[in-house]
C-alpha cells in the first residue's frame, strides 16, 4: 500500500526529515509510526500524503508513484487517502453533518448522496444522534470522531492518523484507537504516527521507530523502543 | 453542473459572512462605477453636443441681386452633384428680405433702407451643406472658380456659419475625450484595488477552511472558485446599483442640462432611456471585469493551493 525507497527530505538550514528511508507497508497493515520530536514522524505522514515532496527516492502509494506528484492530480490523491491530525481541523461554524459533508461536496458528489452516505459515516464512529450540534457543543474525543468520519467519507484504502489522541484523555484516547482498529479491520491500511507509549505497546502491531530521521526499528508486532 | 453550484454557493456564503466588508467593498465599487459613469457622461455630452453643433454648420452664399434667382437655382443644382456635397438650400430674394426683416437687431433699418431705395436690395442665396467638416473649404474653393465667382456679392458672398464655433468645440471635445480616458483607467484601478484587498482580507480569514478544502482533495477551482464568485457578486450588484442610482440623479439634473443646451438637440435623460440596457450591460461588463480580475490576482498572489 505505501512503500518508501530510499527517501530523503531536507528542509532549510540542512535541518533534516528523513534521510535514506525505505520502508514498504502491505495492503490491510496497522502500523505505528514512532520516535521523539524531530524525529520524521510528521515528515513521513506529509510524504505520504503529498503534502511535502521527497527530495530524493520514491515514494508509492496504492500503487501510484507519488514521488513526482503533478499538482492537479494531488487532489485525486488526497480523495484516496483519509487523514486524521491532532488538532482536528473542523469547520466551527458547520454541524457534524456538514462537516463531513464538506468532504464530499469538494469532491463533487451529489446531494443525494451525501444525505445518504453522512449519517452512516456518522453511525461508524457513534455520533448519529448528535449530527446537528457544532464541533463546540461535543467534547475533544467526539471531535476526533468526527474527523475519522470525514476521513472515511471517500471510502479511502489509506488511513493516516497524524499524533490523532494528542489532544484527548487517556480514555477518550482508547476509544479513537479502538475505531482505528475496528476501520483497519474493514480492510483499510492505517498509520498511525504516535509518540503515546501506552498505546503503541497495547496495539501489539508492527511498529516502525524512527531517529533523527532514521529507522532504526521495524518490529512486526512490536513495542515504543525509545 | 453540482460542483459549480456548490462554488457559487460557498461563494455566496462568503459575501454574507463578511458582510460589512462585502458592503463597503460594493459601496467604494459603485463609487467608482459611478464616477466612471458620470466622466463617460461628459464625454456622450461632448459628443452630443458636436453633432448639434455640426447640424448648423453650413456655407451661406449669397449672390448679386442682379443674378437671377433661376440661374441661383442651376447653380445650386451644379453644386448639388459635387461629391463633398450634401444638400443644397436656394433661398429667395423675397425670403432673404422677410429673413432680414424677423431679426431684431437689423428689423427696422432694412425697412427703412427698402423704404429708401424703393426694391429689395438683396440677391438670393444657396445653404450649402457638406458631407464632412473638410468639405466646407473645397466647397468653398470651388465658389471661388471664376465660373461662379463674378455672380457672388464680393463682400460678404460666402459665409461658413458655425465652422469656427465647431472647431473650437472639437478641439475641446477632444481632450475632454482624453481627460475621460485617463480618469476612467484611474477609477478602474481604485475599483480593482478595493476588491483585491478585501478578497486578500477573505483569503485571510479563511484560510482554515481553505487548508481543510485541500486537505479533503478538493480541487485547485474549487478552493479559488467562491473567491471569483464573490468578487462578482461586488462587481454585479455595484453595477446594477450604480445603474439604478444614475435614473434619479439624471431625472433630477435633466431640466438644467436642458436649460443649458437650450437651441441644441442634446437630450441627455433621453440618451440614457434610450441606451439603458447597453449601459447597464456596459456598467455590468466594467464591475465584472474589474471584479475578476482583480480576485483572480489576488487568488494568484495569496491563496496557496
Amino acid at each position: 500500500m505505501v512503500t518508501l525507497e530510499h527517501v530523503t527530505k531536507t528542509y532549510q538550514k540542512k535541518n533534516i526529515g528523513l534521510e535514506d528511508v525505505s520502508v514498504h507497508i502491505a495492503p490491510g497493515e496497522f502500523v505505528s509510526i514512532v520516535g521523539q520530536s524531530g524525529s520524521g514522524k510528521t515528515t513521513f505522514a506529509k510524504l505520504v500524503i503529498a503534502e511535502e515532496k521527497a527530495d530524493r527516492g520514491k515514494i508509492i502509494v496504492g500503487g501510484w508513484d507519488i514521488t513526482h506528484v503533478r499538482h492537479h492530480a494531488i487532489p485525486t490523491l488526497r480523495r484516496q487517502i483519509g487523514v486524521v491530525f491532532q488538532d482536528f481541523k473542523l469547520l466551527p461554524k458547520k454541524t457534524l453533518f456538514e462537516n463531513v459533508a464538506f468532504a464530499l461536496e469538494v469532491a463533487g458528489q451529489s446531494t443525494k448522496r451525501i444525505a445518504s452516505v453522512v449519517p452512516q459515516l456518522l453511525k461508524i464512529v457513534g455520533l448519529e444522534q448528535k449530527m446537528d450540534r457544532f464541533p463546540d457543543q461535543i467534547s475533544g474525543g467526539e471531535q476526533q470522531r468526527v474527523v475519522i468520519a470525514r476521513a472515511l467519507a471517500h471510502r479511502p484504502k489509506l488511513l493516516v492518523a497524524d499524533e490523532p489522541t494528542g489532544n484527548l484523555d487517556s480514555i477518550n484516547a482508547q476509544e479513537i484507537i479502538a475505531l482505528l482498529q475496528k476501520i483497519n479491520e474493514f480492510g483499510t491500511t492505517v498509520v498511525l504516527v504516535t509518540h503515546n507509549r501506552e498505546i503503541v505497546n497495547m496495539l501489539k502491531k508492527r511498529v516502525i521507530t524512527l531517529d533523527h530521521g532514521h529507522v532504526i526499528a521495524d518490529q512486526r508486532a512490536g513495542k515504543y523502543l525509545l | 453542473m453540482t460542483t459549480l453550484w456548490r462554488m457559487i454557493k460557498f461563494g455566496y456564503q462568503n459575501f454574507w459572512r463578511n458582510i460589512w466588508l462585502s458592503l463597503v467593498t460594493v459601496l467604494i465599487v459603485m463609487l467608482n462605477l459611478f464616477l466612471m459613469s458620470v466622466v463617460m457622461g461628459v464625454n456622450v455630452v461632448g459628443q452630443q453636443t458636436l453633432i448639434a453643433v455640426k447640424q448648423k454648420v453650413n456655407l451661406s452664399v449669397f449672390f448679386l441681386p442682379t443674378i437671377s434667382e433661376q440661374r441661383v437655382g442651376e447653380i445650386g443644382k451644379e453644386l448639388a452633384l459635387k461629391p463633398e456635397v450634401a444638400s443644397v438650400k436656394v433661398t429667395t430674394r423675397a425670403e432673404n428680405l422677410q429673413r432680414l426683416k424677423n431679426d431684431p437687431r437689423y428689423g427696422s433699418l432694412v425697412k427703412s433702407a427698402v423704404a429708401e431705395l424703393g426694391e429689395n436690395p438683396l440677391g438670393a442665396s444657396l445653404e450649402i451643406k457638406a458631407k464632412t467638416l473638410d468639405g466646407y473649404a473645397t466647397i468653398a474653393g470651388y465658389l471661388r472658380d471664376k465660373k461662379y465667382a463674378d455672380f457672388i456679392d464680393p463682400r460678404n458672398g460666402i459665409v461658413a456659419d458655425n465652422l469656427q464655433a465647431n472647431n473650437l468645440l472639437a478641439t475641446i471635445v477632444h481632450r475632454i475625450e482624453l481627460a475621460a480616458a485617463w480618469l476612467i483607467v484611474f477609477f478602474g484601478l481604485i475599483a480593482l484595488l478595493m476588491i483585491f484587498n478585501t478578497i486578500r482580507v477573505n483569503i485571510y480569514t479563511q484560510r482554515e477552511e481553505i487548508g481543510i478544502m485541500k486537505l479533503v482533495g478538493a480541487s485547485d477551482a474549487f478552493v479559488r472558485g467562491p473567491f471569483v464568485v464573490t468578487s462578482i457578486m461586488y462587481g454585479l450588484l455595484a453595477s446594477v446599483l450604480t445603474t439604478i442610482l444614475l435614473v434619479p440623479l439624471l431625472t433630477f439634473a435633466n431640466p438644467y442640462f436642458n436649460q443649458f443646451f437650450a437651441g441644441y438637440s442634446v437630450d441627455v435623460l433621453g440618451y440614457f432611456q434610450g441606451h439603458l440596457l447597453i449601459i447597464l450591460g456596459l456598467e455590468v461588463a466594467v464591475g465584472c471585469g474589474l471584479a475578476m480580475l482583480s480576485s483572480l490576482l489576488a487568488i494568484g498572489r495569496y491563496l496557496r493551493v
